[in-house]
C-alpha cells in the first residue's frame, strides 16, 4: 500500500517508514499537515497515518480535510501519544478508522494497517486465476489478457498496468501512484512513461465508451478508469 | 563505574539506532538548558517526542523517562526533572546495542 505519514518527529517518521517499507508498503512522510494536504490534492494514497500533535495544521484538522475533500473512503489511522478517552472518541468521531497510542509496536501497527486494508478493499490481495471484466478477461496465472476471445499481445509492464487499472476501476490514480505500483518504488522512470503505457493500453484493450469503458486523464493528477453504463452508450 | 544496559534492537531498524541515540544525547543537553532557563514547554516537547519514539526503537526505558519528564514539565517540578535527566544521561552512557532478528521487537514498554 502507498501510505502517507504525518509525523513531525524525524526519528519516529524514520522508524515507522522503515517498518512499513520492510513490510512491502511505500511510505511518504510529511512533517507538516499543510504539506500532506497539498500533496494529497494531486497524489493518491491507500491509507493515512496521522500524528495528532504537529506544528501548524494538526492531525485532527488534516483528518477533517481528508474527509471533506477526498471522495473515496481512504482509511485513516491515528497515531499519537494522547491516550485520554475523550481524545480517542474525538478522533474516531471525526472520521478516523482506528487509533493507536505511542509508543508503537511494529507488529500491532502492521496488523492494524492490514486489517484496515482488508476492510476497505477486501478483494485486493486475493489470489485469482482469472478475472472477467465484460469482454475483457485477465488470465492471472498465464499473465494474458483476452478481448472478446482474442488474446491481446502485451509486454510485461502493459499487462501489469492493465491489471492494476482494472483492479482499481473508479479510483482516481495519480501518476506517481501508478508508477510505484507497477514499476516499483526505486524505479528511475519519468511519469511520462506512465502516459505512454496508458495510451498503448487504451488502444490495445479498446477502453472506449463504445466498449463500456472510459479511461480518463485527470488534469494535474493522473487517470481514472470508469465503467460506462449501457444506457449512456 | 558506568552501569551497562544491553538492548537488543530489531535488525530492520539497526541502521537508524545510532542517530536515534545521538539525538537523545542532544536532548539531554537541550533539556538541561531548558531547565536552567525554566522553559518547561520546550522541555515538555522534547520529553513528549522521546516518550513516543523510545519504545518503538527498542528502548522502553527512554519512553518511560520521557513520560516521566513530560509529567514533570507539566508540574513544573524542576528537582524531579533534574534527577530524571541525569538518569537519562546515565542510561545513554551505559547502553550497549545488540542486533536482533528483525521480527520481534514490538517496542512497547
Amino acid at each position: 500500500m502507498r501510505i502517507a505519514l504525518l509525523e513531525d518527529e524525524q526519528d519516529q517518521a524514520d522508524l515507522v517508514c522503515a517498518w512499513l517499507k520492510a513490510a512491502g508498503h511505500s511510505c511518504h512522510a510529511y512533517m507538516l499537515g499543510r504539506d500532506l494536504v497539498r500533496e494529497a490534492q494531486r497524489e493518491t494514497f491507500d491509507l493515512f497515518l496521522l500524528d495528532w500533535e504537529v506544528p501548524g495544521m494538526s492531525g485532527a484538522e488534516v483528518l477533517v480535510w481528508i474527509r471533506a475533500n477526498i471522495a473515496e473512503p481512504v482509511p485513516v489511522l491515528f497515531v499519537t501519544a494522547r491516550q485520554r478517552e475523550e481524545d480517542i472518541v474525538h478522533a474516531l468521531s471525526s472520521g478516523a478508522d482506528d487509533y493507536m497510542v505511542k509508543p508503537l509496536g511494529k507488529l500491532e501497527l502492521l496488523a492494524r494497517i492490514d486489517a484496515l486494508a482488508r476492510r476497505t478493499r477486501p478483494n485486493l490481495n486475493q489470489p485469482e486465476e482469472s478475472i472477467d471484466f465484460g469482454r475483457l478477461r485477465v488470465d492471472c496465472r498465464n499473465r494474458q489478457v483476452w478481448l472478446g476471445g482474442e488474446e491481446v499481445a502485451m509486454t510485461q509492464k502493459d499487462y501489469e498496468l492493465a491489471l492494476f487499472l482494472l483492479r482499481n476501476v473508479g479510483r482516481l490514480l495519480s501518476r506517481g501512484y501508478i508508477l510505484e505500483a507497477v514499476w516499483g518504488q526505486s524505479a528511475d522512470i519519468n511519469t511520462r512513461t506512465v502516459d505512454t503505457h496508458i495510451s498503448r493500453i487504451r488502444g490495445k484493450l479498446q477502453l472506449t465508451p463504445e466498449n463500456g469503458w472510459r479511461l480518463l486523464a485527470v488534469y494535474q493528477h493522473g487517470y481514472r478508469l470508469e465503467r460506462v453504463e449501457a444506457a449512456a452508450r | 563505574m558506568t552501569e551497562k544496559f544491553v538492548v537488543e534492537v530489531d535488525a530492520q531498524i539497526a541502521s537508524l539506532v545510532p542517530r536515534f541515540l545521538a539525538n537523545r544525547a542532544a536532548d539531554v543537553d537541550r533539556i538541561r538548558a531548558a531547565l536552567a532557563q525554566g522553559d518547561f514547554e520546550a522541555l515538555r516537547k522534547a520529553a513528549h517526542g522521546m516518550k513516543g519514539s523510545g519504545g518503538g526503537y527498542g528502548f522502553p526505558e527512554i519512553s518511560r523517562l520521557g513520560a516521566a519528564m513530560e509529567e514533570g514539565a507539566r508540574q513544573r517540578d524542576a528537582a524531579a526533572l533534574a534527577a530524571l535527566v541525569d538518569r537519562l544521561a546515565a542510561y545513554l552512557a551505559g547502553v550497549e546495542i545488540k542486533t536482533g532478528g528483525g521480527q520481534g521487537a514490538s517496542g512497547n514498554g
